[in-house]
């Protein structure tokens, strides 16, 4: 037996697609070519667009791909007859060679530059795709084709820079996608079995229509808050991708200046330049505060001077009237004349400014830290410009930066956000930032002494009157980072300034002084700790200082009411008394108010005025929010650790962004979910057990919803009604997961459907099964005659049927029992009958 | 240009130079592989040459993403279990299959593929072309059903039965296995024989009845001499204590008839599969049409001695063992031909070559040796060394195997009783 070798073992292998029909030899019908022809076709269109880009010889360039495309045509439709002819061969072979060919000519007998090598090579690569496309007989001769065609249209896509390429490489893309699918369709559509089903879920059409409405409001969400989204330059869509700065761009990290400026086009988003507008008188941020709030009080035993200062100061040298006015902000205001549409004097353009970045964004132009009970104003001692970063020159990206501060990590973001200002309608040395600014830019101004600071702490233009109009700021920002905060095992959750607290350091100094000047006088801490015991005692207890805080700007949000239109006696001696008494006011009392209970625990605060940047006028098609004076705003800002924090006590306002990891997003989410329904426990079991009687009694309410429909038929015709109820009885039998048996009659199934769900006499039931049968089958001659002498009793039983379902809503018990509910073994019992009926019924 | 040019042509252009690299290019030969050389390709340009190119490799990369993440998404809701319509079933016979798929997601499911092995992934509308499901439906419980017609024996499914998705561009394959919760034993086709061969030798196994002839077995027919050799057991002692001399019980002889049918496991071992399938058919058919006319059948495979009876479970379980049997494990099973029990008739079953090697080896077992052969001619040497003469059936590797050992199995019949 030595003879007889042990042959290998063979290995078992799957029937894969590979292995049967998708294999590169399966032959594909010439119907089915013309998808893989169009593919070529649309590669070599943009080969040829390529080819003429550098050639002088365009018609004769045409002449040959009309050549090539008309000898690839007739292949196409003649290749079957005579599919092992030589002659297809050479046929190919010419086609493929042709653009060489040609070259030859061009260059050795007629003496002309001819084409690129590789362009050469090119042509003939598309001529092979082409002319592959046009033969195919098999599917690997197809994907050869593809693949080729790709090829072309990456390697043109490279080395064209004409706008057509693209266009002709997106069609081709979107027509491969479909090429892709049509194939794998094709490979398997000869081995499709057939299919029976049974849903899983009941009411499947109704949970898809409510995933489609979920999806739907999802989306409409997302939209909506993709303005957001699409606010954050750099980022997100409007961003052009590219970080090259450009004047002239349109989109893009690098927004070019000129675009912003409305210098080159018209149409842009920024206001075009007018006579009027340059003309006009561009009011200052005081202007628009009495504009907004209401005209101060003038009191005659005040003695302090706001703006008609006799004895000229060293800030007047600044030349900045909006500055020395608004060095008070009172509380105390007259009501607002009119509280409408008030357009402002000699301005065409309503805006103040416009930005682009992430909305909401509070943007801070003045702030106030003395505090009379009255009114607010800046402290002449107060010097927050000498603990300032001295402002240095960096260079990014090729732009000149400027830093103008350093925040810790601990409690600033470390990634910046940024946002860019164009100013348009406010006067006014000042610049409006955000709260953690790091860095700004301004096209072109590369000299630090452009920039400065305020004494109060506030970006200014120290050498010009005011900020040019038009100028286009660009600014980098934080965001604050609070979890250390509000973390008790964190060694910065104590936010309280004592005199004792790191002697010697700059920031000591300075909080010792904002501490001094940020003190409440005796009385008013007295009230305030009788309202905190009052109201905020069981919550402030046992909680980090910037919890306190938060508990505070909740308790103003949640428990008053945002009203501009109030305003404050003019005897008022306390506002922040007045305004814990009635509980509303504008939002200068609600930062008034909070800065002060702020104060009461310690923790340096100040009032702060500038503009809230709302969503609501975000302009998705430009990216930018338009800022308007009504924008004007009132806000608090506390100082931890070196940094003025905003908080914003009016509700209403959207609160200020603060960045959050996700673990710390979700635990802040539970807590205010477990909060919500603290507060509010019979709302939220009111909805639980809504939630729980809608899905218990799903099919009830759906029947009784359609019952409720098929009222509406009642002054329908009775053939009408009768067809109608049966597509009800049909309805409600899918909805209650009654399986009727196709092989039985109309007759029988309507008559199980009735004895089921109606519960009609044997001799409504038959009147109604007989008006069916008749609508479906009878003469319509014949049957219109009968309906109407029958119409009476059927529009009864139409009634009967119609209200059935509304009753079974209170009926008990269910008038259903759904047969095949549960298990799975249920539905595969189910599933397992009908299969044999089914093919009990076949074979019979 | 002629045709033995172009096959050189062609034999040249795929030839493999470099054999050891196809394990390190293998992903170059499917399309998810194209994509992901295009995409660096068309990243790379864009990089050095144009940054146009990045539209290209960001359109690659969208089409490469959604062809891989839609299959791979759609099969985390999928769910399946295949079963048959029957447990057993013979080569050639229709087995409906049934599929149910589960599919928990809102959304349909498309273009699915079931893989499994040859026998069982094919329904005889469309032998040629896989199971595949057009659509499953969203959030619901689908069944599939095919009738599939197993040609060859096995206990199915040899390897796991998976569920595959390429769609909708097909470049990738999702691949999640199907849940079987019972396997489908396939016997190996039985070819009807019609006759059966005569005892040699003996005349009373073709007109005696077994009721008359003496043995061992069945009822008591008289009483003779003691003969050496005869059971204690059998000794009628009453009549012993008359006579003085040992009586004994003289019982009836059985009225089935003894045979061994021997397989031989080299000649399985070392023939191409498709001969191998029918020397086990060979073996089934005569196995079963012995033990379908009562006969005593002992069966030897692998040098293990099966008795057979004609009860339904019995069959089962011996066609159960022929149907998982793998002829590539069988070893040389020669010492199986020392038994303890002596049959009158035995049949070998191999292939030609083997005979002249195993005639020595039953040449002095005593038995009636018959030799069913099957003439491999595809193996050509050596020459084999038998007289065709000396084989009961002989069946020639070419042509209908079914009906060479019909025909040759009834010229066996008619032969042995000429013979008689």
């Amino acid at each position: 037996m030595s003879s007889l070798k042990p042959l290998p073992k063979p290995v078992l292998e799957y029937r894969s697609q590979e292995s049967r029909l998708a294999n590169g030899l399966a032959s594909v019908h010439p119907r089915d070519r013309w998808t893989t022809f169009a593919l070529a076709m649309i590669a070599a269109l943009g080969m040829h667009l390529l080819r003429m880009q550098g050639s002088s010889e365009l018609v004769w360039l045409s002449i040959e791909f009309a050549a090539v495309l008309s000898a690839c045509w007739f292949a196409w439709f003649r290749i079957h007859q005579t599919p092992e002819h030589y002659g297809w061969m050479v046929a190919g072979a010419s086609c493929v060679c042709l653009p060489f060919a040609s070259s030859l000519i061009h260059v050795r007998v007629l003496g002309r530059a001819g084409e690129a090598t590789e362009l050469v090579w090119l042509a003939m690569l598309q001529n092979a795709a082409l002319w592959q496309s046009a033969i195919a007989w098999s599917r690997r001769q197809e994907w050869m084709s593809f693949l080729l065609s790709s090829f072309l249209m990456v390697f043109g896509l490279a080395t064209s820079d004409r706008q057509g390429m693209i266009a002709i490489v997106l069609l081709y893309a979107l027509f491969a996608v479909w090429w892709l699918t049509g194939k794998y369709w094709k490979s398997i559509e000869r081995g499709f079995v057939a299919e029976d089903s049974v849903p899983l879920v009941r009411l499947r059409f109704t949970a898809l229509v409510f995933a489609v409405l979920l999806t739907v409001a999802i989306g409409g969400l997302a939209i909506c808050t993709g303005k957001q989204l699409s606010a954050i330059d750099g980022f997100m869509p409007t961003s052009g991708g590219s970080d090259r700065s450009d004047p002239s761009a349109r989109s893009g990290v690098g927004d070019g200046d000129m675009l912003v400026a409305a210098k080159e086009e018209a149409f842009t988003f920024g206001p075009v330049e007018s006579e009027l507008f340059m003309d006009s008188k561009t009011p200052s941020l005081y202007d628009l505060a009495n504009d907004f709030y209401g005209e101060p009080f003038v009191r005659r035993e005040q003695t302090r001077t706001i703006s008609l200062d006799s004895q000229p100061k060293e800030s007047e040298l600044e030349g900045s009237e909006s500055k020395k006015r608004s060095r008070e902000f009172s509380a105390v205001r007259m009501p607002r004349e009119n509280t409408g549409e008030k357009k402002m004097n000699g301005t065409d353009s309503k805006a103040v400014f416009h930005l682009i970045g992430r909305v909401p964004q509070l943007l801070r132009l003045e702030t106030y830290d003395s505090f009379d009970g009255i009114n607010w104003s800046r402290s002449e001692d107060l010097q927050l410009n000498q603990s300032m970063l001295p402002i240095a020159l960096e260079s990014m990206q090729s732009q000149p930066w400027m830093r103008l501060q350093v925040h810790p990590s601990e409690l600033a973001h470390p990634v910046r956000e940024r946002q860019t200002v164009k100013v348009i309608g406010l006067k006014s040395q000042r610049i409006v930032t955000p709260s953690l600014l790091t860095h700004t830019y301004i096209d072109k101004v590369d000299q630090v002494d452009f920039y400065g600071w305020t004494a109060d702490g506030q970006l200014m233009m120290p050498s010009r009157d005011h900020v040019p109009q038009l100028s286009v700021v660009h600014q980098m920002y934080q965001t604050p980072q609070l979890h250390p905060l509000r973390d008790p095992n964190n060694k910065l959750h104590r936010i309280k300034v004592t005199s004792e607290q790191q002697p010697g350091s700059v920031r000591s100094d300075l909080a010792a002084f904002l501490q001094s000047h940020s003190e409440t006088t005796g009385e008013l801490s007295s009230r305030t700790k009788d309202m905190i015991e009052k109201h905020l005692g069981y919550s402030v207890s046992g909680l980090t200082d910037w919890q306190r805080i938060e508990a505070i700007v909740g308790y103003l949000r949640s428990h008053f009411r945002h009203d501009p239109n109030v305003s404050v006696p003019a005897n008022c001696e306390d506002v922040v008394k007045h305004f814990l008494e009635t509980k509303k006011g504008p939002d200068y009392l609600f930062a008034s108010t909070a800065a002060v209970l702020i104060r009461s625990l310690g923790v340096p605060s100040r009032l702060v005025t500038g503009f809230y940047a709302s969503p609501d006028h975000y302009d998705f098609k430009s990216g930018q929010t338009e800022v308007l004076p009504e924008h004007l705003h009132t806000w608090t800002e506390v100082y931890c650790h070196g940094i003025w924090f905003a908080i914003e006590p009016t509700p209403g306002f959207a609160l200020p962004n603060e960045y959050r990891t996700w673990n710390q997003w979700a635990t802040a989410r539970i807590w205010a979910v477990r909060d919500s329904i603290y507060y509010y426990p019979i709302r939220y079991t009111l909805c639980c057990l809504s939630i729980v009687v809608v899905v218990v009694f799903r099919r009830r309410l759906a029947d009784a919803m359609l019952s409720v429909g098929s009222v509406g038929l009642v002054l329908a015709p009775a053939q009408v009604q009768v067809r109608c109820m049966r597509r009800l009885l049909e309805w409600r039998g899918w909805i209650h997961g009654k399986n009727y048996a196709l092989r039985s009659t109309l007759g029988q199934r309507l008559s199980r459907m009735l004895d089921e769900s109606v519960g009609l006499s044997s001799n409504e039931r038959e009147l109604y099964i007989q008006a069916i049968n008749r609508i479906a089958y009878a003469p319509r001659i014949k049957t219109v005659g009968w309906l109407n002498d029958q119409a009476v009793d059927l529009r009864t039983i139409c009634w009967a049927i119609s209200k059935r379902g509304v009753l079974d809503l209170f009926a008990w018990p269910r008038s259903f029992a759904h047969p095949t509910s549960g298990t799975k073994e249920n539905r595969y019992r189910v599933l397992e009958s009908t299969s044999s009926l089914t093919t009990a019924h076949f074979s019979k | 240009m002629n045709q033995s040019a172009l096959f050189k042509l062609n034999q040249s252009l795929h030839y493999d130079f470099c054999p050891w690299a196809n394990h390190y290019v293998s992903w170059l030969k499917k399309p998810i592989g194209w994509f992901a050389l295009a995409f660096l390709a068309s990243l790379l340009i864009g990089v050095c040459v144009s940054r146009q190119a990045f539209l290209a490799s960001a359109a690659i990369a969208a089409i490469g993403l959604i062809g891989c993440l839609w299959p791979w998404i759609a099969m985390m809701g999928l769910r399946g279990e295949l079963s048959w319509s029957e447990l057993r079933c013979s080569e050639g016979e229709l087995v409906e299959t049934k599929l149910l798929m589960t599919n928990r997601w809102p959304w349909p499911v498309w273009g699915l593929v079931v893989e499994a092995d040859d026998a069982i992934a094919s329904q005889i509308e469309s032998p040629e072309a896989p199971i595949c499901l057009s659509r499953v439906p969203a959030m619901a419980l689908s069944s599939f059903a095919w009738k599939c017609k197993p040609e060859s024996r096995g206990v199915y499914p040899k390897n796991n039965i998976r569920l595959t998705t390429g769609f909708p561009f097909g470049i990738w394959k999702c691949v999640r296995q199907l849940h079987v919760p019972s396997q489908l034993i396939v016997w190996p086709r039985i070819v009807s024989l019609s006759d059966i061969p005569e005892r040699s030798g003996s005349l009373q196994a073709s007109v005696g009845s077994a009721a008359s002839q003496a043995g061992n077995e069945g009822d008591w027919m008289g009483v003779r001499p003691y003969r050496p050799g005869d059971s204690l057991r059998q000794v009628h002692w009453a009549q012993t204590s008359r006579r003085d001399s040992l009586v004994v019980f003289e019982r009836q002889c059985l009225s089935r008839q003894d045979v061994a049918v021997w397989f031989d496991s080299v000649s399985a071992s070392h023939c191409t599969a498709f001969q191998s399938e029918w020397l086990i058919r060979i073996l089934a058919s005569v196995t079963h049409h012995f033990s379908k006319h009562h006969w005593n059948v002992r069966a030897a495979i692998d040098g293990c001695w099966t008795i057979l009876n004609s009860t339904q479970a019995t069959q089962s379980e011996w066609l159960d063992r022929l149907a998982a049997l793998e002829p590539f494990a069988l070893t040389d099973s020669r010492k199986s031909l020392v038994t303890n029990r002596k049959a009158s008739k035995v049949i070998v079953i191999c292939v030609a070559n083997r005979v002249a090697s195993l005639r020595e080896h039953f040449s002095d077992a005593g038995s009636d040796v018959h030799w069913v052969v099957l003439d491999t001619r595809s193996m050509v040497s050596p020459k084999p060394t038998w007289r065709e003469s000396e084989a009961a059936l002989q069946i020639d590797d070419d042509g209908n195997h079914a009906e060479q050992i019909q025909h040759g199995w009834n010229r066996y019949c008619q032969r042995s009783y000429q013979l008689n």
